[in-house]
């Protein structure tokens, strides 16, 4: 009798969503990609256009990401007598995962990491004189 | 011949828990910059492309990244498509986002050394979610 008077005042709502952004690149793919002997060219021929591209000291961070979750956003609120009350749950994931490759000056693999991008591509970045870039080579 | 007397009411039934239970549901879709062929990024030819070449094709990027005396450039067109029901009480929503991207990378002289290409704008769904 309690709950019916109480869901006679209340309401819960509930939110089940599911999300899909862009497309995860194949695992095999990133490991194929020597550290220290794979280049630029080959990455992209393999995983594609990446999300993301960083200059990183003089060399740059390409990052590739996705997301796919499902996720629950429920709420209730009440009003009894003068007291009104609302109360809210959600478990929507934030992270979005991903791989990031570390490229050096002459646009040689020196890293690739997996991980959510937004611990991955929060690294201290120092500024720096471009013309120090003189003299290098450009080319992949 | 006999007509069943049951057959309007079972469907007046029917139509009424319809109607309860799907009081309503949506499909949007949304795209960002215009679209990008393959064909067109086949185009760009490392090492023989120029900045020029490019922007002549595609147009001013939707990014432009500086990498030293280097540049890195993005074109991306995305789609979005999104659906939902509800269910009196409870909403079911999906959401899927694809995208085309191409990245040209450049020397400090202008000449294409890279690109990279994805197409998949084409590829998203509306898909209501099931448990």
């Amino acid at each position: 009798m309690a709950l019916v008077a109480l869901l006679s005042v209340s309401c819960v709502t509930g939110d089940y969503n599911q999300t899909r952004v862009f497309q995860p690149v194949p695992a095999e793919a990133v490991d194929a990609l020597v550290v220290g002997e794979a280049e630029l060219g080959e990455a992209l021929a393999s995983l594609g256009a990446p999300l993301q591209v960083i200059e990183l000291g003089r060399g740059a961070a390409l990052a590739w990401g996705w997301k796919e979750s499902t996720d629950w956003n429920v709420t209730g609120s009440a009003n009894i007598g003068n007291v009104r009350g609302r109360i809210q749950y959600a478990d929507a994931a934030l992270e979005f995962p991903g791989v990031v490759l570390f490229f050096d000056q002459s646009w040689t693999l020196v890293g690739k990491e997996r991980g959510f991008l937004s611990e991955l591509l929060l690294r201290p970045q120092l500024p720096r004189l471009v013309e120090q870039d003189g003299g290098i080579a450009t080319g992949a | 011949m006999s007509i069943s007397t049951h057959r309007p009411l079972w469907r007046f039934t029917l139509l009424v828990l319809a109607v309860s239970l799907l009081p309503g549901c949506f499909f949007s879709r949304s795209r960002t910059n215009p679209e990008l062929s393959p064909e067109l990024a086949s185009q760009i030819i490392p090492n023989q492309s120029t900045a020029a070449d490019v922007t002549a094709l595609l147009g001013a990027p939707n990014e432009v990244v500086q990498l030293g005396l280097r540049t890195a450039w993005r074109y991306e067109h995305t789609v979005e498509k999104q659906s939902a029901a509800f269910l009196v009480v409870l909403g079911l929503r999906g959401v899927d986002t694809q995208s085309d991207r191409v990245w040209v990378f450049f020397d400090s002289e202008g000449n294409v050394t890279n690109i990279g290409t994805q197409f998949q704008a084409s590829e998203a769904e509306y898909d209501v979610p099931i448990f």
